[in-house]
């Protein structure tokens, strides 16, 4: 091989790998668009989306950026409106539930290593707490059969009341909330993600 | 059939498939130089136009193949709208000669101010 085919292919080389970053980050902003959508339609966007754009670009353009965000929630908000209210109503208080659990779980678990370090080993229940609320989130996020997120949570209240009534008394409307609210799951499309 | 009037990108979108079905990224060329580097539509606001204009009718999937495993699909222009974007052009063309007919015929009368002046 001589040198400028080398470096012929050196260059190529730096291009496809410039052209894969900008896919990777492309397929990023895809998450805007519902699973099913993008299944269906995302390669062929991603491949009008780097054809378009200039030879060398390692980022989505902010307008095109924009662009994806937008088609993305419209696609979903058409989604959405042939769902029906009560479906939506649900699906907006498991997304607001999972908001507001997640960050707990990770509060938990750091006030418990945290107790760990002023008096010595870590209480039990504990551990089973911020074990089953970082399952529990897992489990609601994901597309798992509704009772196992229910179960999860059921465990996790009265284990919350060990504390304060407070406490447990916040977390069992959070668990009836998200009890009602998993119900109807399986009638949810599972493209919402 | 009345309908409102069609947003720009929309007309070029519509307009660009006259000739014959297109795939995207060559729509959005075609978009391009049609409206003079005016309308440079995003990737993403050209599905969500086609996407739009396919609900309504105006435009189909014409054909589908893989190019270098991806696929590549080609959208054309439906009888509707075809129909749909002469309407809009008549009616843009009846909304300049306003403007247009009316200068030419006030051009002259300013023209001859001026020259008294």
């Amino acid at each position: 091989m001589s040198a400028p085919e080398r470096g012929d292919a050196a260059e190529h080389q730096v291009a496809s790998g410039r052209q894969d970053t900008l896919e990777r980050r492309t397929r990023l902003l895809l998450w805007a668009y519902p699973l099913s959508y993008r299944g269906d339609r995302g390669d062929e966007i991603l491949d009008t989306l780097i054809e378009s754009a200039p030879t060398g670009r390692k980022w989505p353009s902010p307008k095109d950026s924009w662009a994806l965000i937008i088609g993305g929630l419209r696609v979903r908000t058409a989604q959405n409106r042939r769902l029906g209210a009560t479906a939506n109503w649900r699906l907006a208080l498991l997304f607001a539930l999972v908001l507001y659990i997640g960050p707990q779980a990770m509060l938990d678990a750091s006030l418990t290593v945290d107790r760990q370090n002023v008096l010595g080993p870590i209480p039990w229940y504990a551990i089973v707490r911020a074990l089953l609320t970082l399952a529990a989130v897992v489990l609601v996020w994901l597309p798992v059969p509704r009772l196992a997120a229910a179960a999860a949570f059921s465990v996790y209240a009265p284990v919350y009341t060990q504390h304060r009534w407070l406490d447990g008394a916040i977390q069992a409307v959070l668990l009836i909330l998200m009890a009602v609210c998993a119900r109807g799951r399986d009638r949810m499309p599972r493209s919402w993600l | 059939m009345k309908t409102a009037p069609m947003r720009e990108p929309t007309y070029f979108v519509l307009a660009s498939l006259f000739d014959g079905p297109l795939h995207g990224y060559a729509i959005i060329k075609r978009v391009e130089e049609m409206s003079h580097d005016r309308v440079q539509l995003a990737t993403g606001t050209l599905y969500t136009a086609l996407d739009r204009l396919a609900g309504e009718g105006y435009v189909e999937l014409v054909s589908e193949e893989t190019v270098n495993g991806r696929p590549r699909r080609s959208y054309g222009l439906t009888n509707g709208g075809a129909s749909a974007l002469q309407a809009e052009a008549t009616r843009m063309a009846e909304a300049a000669s306003l403007v247009i007919d009316h200068a030419a015929a006030r051009s002259p009368r300013i023209v001859s101010k001026l020259r008294h002046a």
